[in-house]
């Protein structure tokens, strides 16, 4: 195995995380981001009906445009402006992986406080006198602390192949628009193309292959409208039924959280600093 | 292979970033309780060096041996050494008081002289500000006392007094010769050949990565018939170049 689990959550970890946890939560960054999710949450419940399942399909929107995008440029930029300090912690006799994941974890772990933040207190402030679609709306905050990790994870990874910051911030757009466009576009192009061909296990993979896709589809499943998804979604309700196919979900986006940062310890650990 | 009348002993050190060569067949030792200078134009492979020691920069071939031991153990040697890298750098939304917390958290070691450089330097006012808001100057103290805090047998100094107001770059030399009474061992790098001239027992000369000699600043003024180190030098690269 890369990693002794048995050392991982050893007392660097917990330390570095904590000291990360508290530089975030002095960040004005991350102040501004739990506003603009407040504000906007807010908004689409304000003027979107107050129903909280049609509003949690515009959240979801707000969830998968906002989460990923922050959390890559806020990670990687982070990553990148803190290498000095990372030096002089290296420099010290405690294990680089510890550093490494410490890091991740307390700027995840910020990220998806100052998002929960500020969706859950507009969450609350406009739906406290329905509890109608409350599950829904747990789910959808799960997932946007699941999608903060994900892409934490991903900006570590991608702020390690360079320390020129601009190359950096090349890559880590290049992912999102993949993600977040080109991927869609591409599995439409497949649809259509070989729309004749039987396509289900295809389509469920490349769906897997894509954190933003995967939580559209986790959401889906939780509010039973997998018809409204399109293919994907369908067909992972027919495969798997609604339970199944979160519980598969949520197991994937962990992978999508541990892959990439297992990854970048390895990078890490051989890295000149 | 072993060395136990050296602390610090590097064989046959080399490194490569891409196609350029930054370090080339490095070999030098440095005895207990002396101190070493490391010169050499800027890109001659001073802080390469340092930091491959550290084990912040891998090198490619050649090996390193800290008390007659090799270094393999990845995190176990650094507990005995300290090191002042060129630039500073902390979180910068903490104060130095929380980086320098975290810092001794990590090496789980009593910062023996933390309060009396806080004192000396005049720490205490800017003690609680957030690192970003500090000045270059002020920088540089945390970098100073983040480094002599713990009392470390290994001191590696990254040109430590550039950068200073030469009160506090005296306080750093009067700092390093006591540390050199004290019996520790001191690498450093620097381009003020007065510094050098005063604190140094021995020092190499580095160009292109390679070492072209190890000698006593004394020596190498003598030999150049020189008034200082400074002249000795410019006459040295006179000569060279011609």
């Amino acid at each position: 195995m890369l990693l002794n689990l048995k050392n991982i959550f050893n007392n660097t970890i917990i330390k570095v995380l904590q000291f990360e946890f508290y530089e975030n939560l002095r960040n004005k960054w991350v102040f501004y981001y739990s506003g603009l999710f407040f504000i906007l949450t807010y908004l689409i419940i304000r003027f979107g009906g107050a129903q909280p399942l049609q509003a949690s399909g515009s959240l979801l929107s707000l969830v998968i445009l906002l989460v990923p995008i922050f959390s890559l440029i806020f990670g990687s930029v982070s990553f990148i402006e803190t290498l000095g300090f990372m030096e002089l912690m290296a420099a010290q006799p405690v294990k680089r992986s510890s550093i490494y994941i410490g890091k991740c974890l307390g700027l995840s772990i910020s990220l998806s406080m100052s998002f929960l933040l500020g969706m859950g207190l507009a969450i609350i402030l406009s739906l406290s006198h329905s509890d109608k679609g409350l599950g829904t709306i747990i789910m959808l905050l799960v997932l946007g602390v699941m999608l903060s990790f994900v892409f934490v994870s991903f900006a570590f990874l991608l702020a390690n192949l360079s320390n020129k910051k601009e190359i950096v911030l090349g890559l880590v757009l290049t992912i999102w628009f993949y993600f977040f466009i080109l991927h869609d576009l591409i599995m439409f192009g497949v649809v259509v193309s070989f729309g004749d061909y039987p396509l289900e296990w295809l389509i469920l993979t490349m769906s897997a292959l894509n954190p933003i896709d995967l939580s559209r589809v986790i959401i889906t499943l939780h509010m039973d409208l997998s018809s409204l998804m399109g293919a994907s979604g369908a067909l992972i309700y027919n495969f798997f039924g609604g339970a199944k196919g979160i519980v598969l979900g949520m197991s994937m986006l962990c992978l999508w959280f541990t892959a990439p940062l297992l990854i970048g310890i390895k990078i890490f650990n051989k890295r000149n600093l | 292979m072993s060395n136990t009348n050296n602390t610090l002993k590097i064989n046959h050190l080399s490194k490569k970033f891409g196609k350029t060569i930054v370090l080339q067949d490095v070999s030098l030792s440095v005895s207990q309780g002396s101190t070493y200078a490391l010169l050499g134009p800027n890109g001659s492979g001073k802080t390469t060096l340092l930091k491959s020691l550290m084990g912040s920069i891998f090198y490619d071939t050649g090996s390193v041996y800290f008390n007659g031991k090799v270094n393999t153990n990845a995190t176990d040697y650094k507990k005995d050494i300290t090191y002042m890298p060129q630039i500073p750098g902390l979180l910068p939304n903490l104060s130095p008081k929380e980086s320098i917390g975290l810092l001794i958290n990590l090496r789980q070691k009593e910062p023996v002289f933390k309060q009396q450089l806080i004192d000396d330097l005049g720490i205490k006012t800017f003690w609680n500000r957030p690192f970003s808001k500090l000045s270059g100057g002020m920088k540089q103290k945390i970098n100073i006392l983040q480094c002599f805090m713990f009392e470390s047998n290994i001191i590696f100094l990254d040109e430590p007094t550039s950068s200073l107001d030469p009160q506090v770059a005296s306080y750093v030399k009067k700092w390093i010769k006591k540390l050199k009474e004290n019996n520790k061992t001191i690498l450093f790098t620097s381009h003020i050949m007065s510094e050098v001239e005063d604190i140094a027992d021995k020092m190499a000369l580095l160009n292109d990565g390679k070492i072209l000699f190890e000698v006593s600043p004394k020596e190498f003024t003598k030999k150049y018939q020189a008034k200082n180190l400074e002249e000795a030098m410019v006459k040295y690269w006179s000569s060279d170049v011609t």
